[in-house]
């Protein structure tokens, strides 16, 4: 939240006109007020999440390698398991 | 030619939903139409239909139906047996409702598309298997954006979520007073300390209310602190975080609820199978194209209905016999059976804006047949509701009533009148029958075996 106390004003307008861009008319129909607070938030834990999902995919990649090679020798793919509601 | 909007669409300026001729259309109009059309050219709603997670629909050509002029696109989309309110829930449902939605918003993202919204109403259960309804919840995706439904996925399920799990089940009775989901801030603070600090309802609900406040615009004229851009990846993540977070929400009813209602109750082995028997024949005998069960616990009874192709609600005020119902309809992939919570003495009004947008239960009624099994004296003595006002109130819900009668004698209502005085005269089958007598036509009295019971057939007047 800080980040853009910290730079200099001419970089904050730049800033200001990118994030603007981003934010554009092109979700008009997007009735929902969404909040400020909301936004501000997933704009601090986003980079978290982010890394989280990576780490876990990536983690789940291994897992998979790894059992994979354990089965080696049967045919047997891996049978997803849990909840079917995804 | 008749043409009527379904009440509570009207929102979405992307369209709206309406019957027609006694047929159901949705109205695509014009400004959503670049992002129907991604969702059609990307493959987003054939693979979310043929997934069975969006509701099917087809296109009909818009001379078909009287429309105006924003109007761009017609569709028919598929009916659903019985519409329910995310408030009539058990947890399980408002789980795997969440869960749904985090699917389609993770589906969508693949596409180049996002949910626009994440309301507990776009979500609607065929039997035990839930469906999202709105199909014009998708946009196009814009790069960088924040999700604008976040907050409204927090109040509308991760909310009422933790508050059941974690403080009382009876909490998700909020979202029937709240109907634009539960405030992240009221969350936050009925929640015990434990869980209030557990990280992931740390951030998603009390940080949450905090950043909300903050940046509430109280003056005018300040300025507006613009939000970071948040990558595909950052949604992403989020999207698997909220995911992982409800996953993990489990609740276990404490109590005898839980434990075999049917022990508790006066049934011998030759009464209960007594009691299928002569209710499957009145069933088969009747062919009703649905059926409410009114008090029906785990949903025993209700299964003679539904086993049968039948679509049939199983109302129980007690959360736990919902939950146990429904884990059971959702294992079998039951799309007949729906449980839901109902206290029948305080059913699901009318409500939302002009009292309109959610139906009351009477209004989504009447049915063919209702069965009322072991509930009467619930009402008229737990309750103290005259015969004759159970008998108005079951002709609103249902043409023909199906009413398991347990006399005074039977250890059942013995236990209701245990520490009460008995002011209940009439309560005897000639006394219902009296009662039932200027709604009702009796057409059978039928004794349940092993039992001093009466399974009776009542058919409306008129």
């Amino acid at each position: 939240m800080n980040a853009n106390r910290s730079t200099n004003s001419i970089a904050r307008w730049q800033f200001a006109i990118l994030v603007a861009a981003l934010l554009g008319a092109r979700d008009a129909h997007a009735y929902l007020d969404p909040t400020t607070g909301s936004m501000i938030l997933q704009g601090i834990v986003g980079g978290a999440m982010a890394g989280l999902f990576v780490v876990r995919r990536q983690w789940a990649q291994l897992k998979g390698w790894f059992s994979r090679r354990r089965a080696a020798g049967t045919d047997s793919s891996q049978a997803p398991s849990g909840r079917d509601a995804d | 030619m008749t043409q009527t909007r379904i009440s509570g669409s009207f929102r979405d300026p992307s369209g709206f939903v309406f019957r027609h001729d006694g047929a159901l259309y949705r109205q695509v109009n014009q400004v959503y139409r670049p992002h129907y059309d991604a969702a059609v050219e990307s493959g987003f709603f054939r693979a979310a239909m043929d997934e069975g997670l969006l509701v099917p629909h087809v296109e009909v050509p818009l001379a078909q139906v009287p429309h105006d002029d924003g109007a761009s696109v017609m569709l028919r989309p598929d009916e659903l047996p019985f519409v329910s309110y995310p408030y009539e829930w058990c947890v399980s449902q408002l789980q795997d409702a969440a869960l749904l939605t985090l699917a389609l918003q993770r589906r969508a993202l693949e596409h180049g598309l996002w949910l626009k919204d994440a309301s507990a109403y776009n979500v609607q259960f065929v039997g035990c298997n839930p469906v999202f309804i709105d199909t014009l919840s998708f946009e196009r995706y814009p790069e960088g954006r924040p999700w604008v439904a976040y907050r409204q996925f927090c109040m509308h399920f991760l909310a009422p979520l933790a508050l059941a799990c974690h403080a009382h089940v009876g909490l998700a009775g909020l979202l029937r007073v709240n109907v634009d989901g539960i405030p992240l801030d009221l969350a936050s603070r009925v929640l015990p300390w434990a869980s209030r600090v557990r990280p992931a309802l740390l951030v998603h609900l009390r940080l949450h209310a905090q950043a909300i406040a903050r940046h509430a615009q109280t003056k005018e004229g300040a300025a507006v602190a613009q939000p970071r851009p948040v990558s595909r990846a950052a949604l992403l993540g989020l999207v698997d975080h909220l995911e992982r977070t409800i996953r993990r929400m489990q609740w276990s009813p404490a109590g005898t609820e839980w434990a075999d209602y049917y022990d508790h109750t006066n049934y011998s082995a030759e009464a209960a199978a007594s009691k299928q028997a002569l209710l499957a024949g009145l069933i088969d005998e009747l062919q009703p194209r649905s059926v409410w069960d009114l008090g029906a616990n785990t949903g025993v009874f209700s299964r003679l209905a539904s086993s049968r192709g039948i679509p049939t609600v199983a109302f129980d005020v007690d959360p736990a016999a919902v939950e146990r119902n429904y884990r059971q309809g959702r294992k079998e992939r039951d799309a007949r059976l729906l449980p839901l919570v109902m206290d029948l003495t305080n059913p699901s009004p009318d409500l939302g804006w002009d009292g309109g947008e959610r139906l009351s239960l009477a209004a989504r009624g009447p049915v063919d047949v209702v069965m009322a099994l072991a509930l009467v004296h619930h009402l008229a003595i737990g309750n103290n509701v005259p015969l004759a006002w159970i008998a108005r109130f079951l002709r609103r819900l249902g043409r023909h009533v199906v009413l398991e009668f347990v006399p005074k004698s039977d250890g059942q209502v013995g236990r209701l009148l245990a520490s009460r005085d008995d002011i209940f005269p009439d309560y005897d089958a000639a006394g219902l029958e009296r009662a039932f007598a200027a709604e009702f036509e009796l057409r059978r009295r039928l004794p349940i075996e092993g039992s001093e019971r009466l399974l009776y057939l009542f058919s409306a007047r008129n």
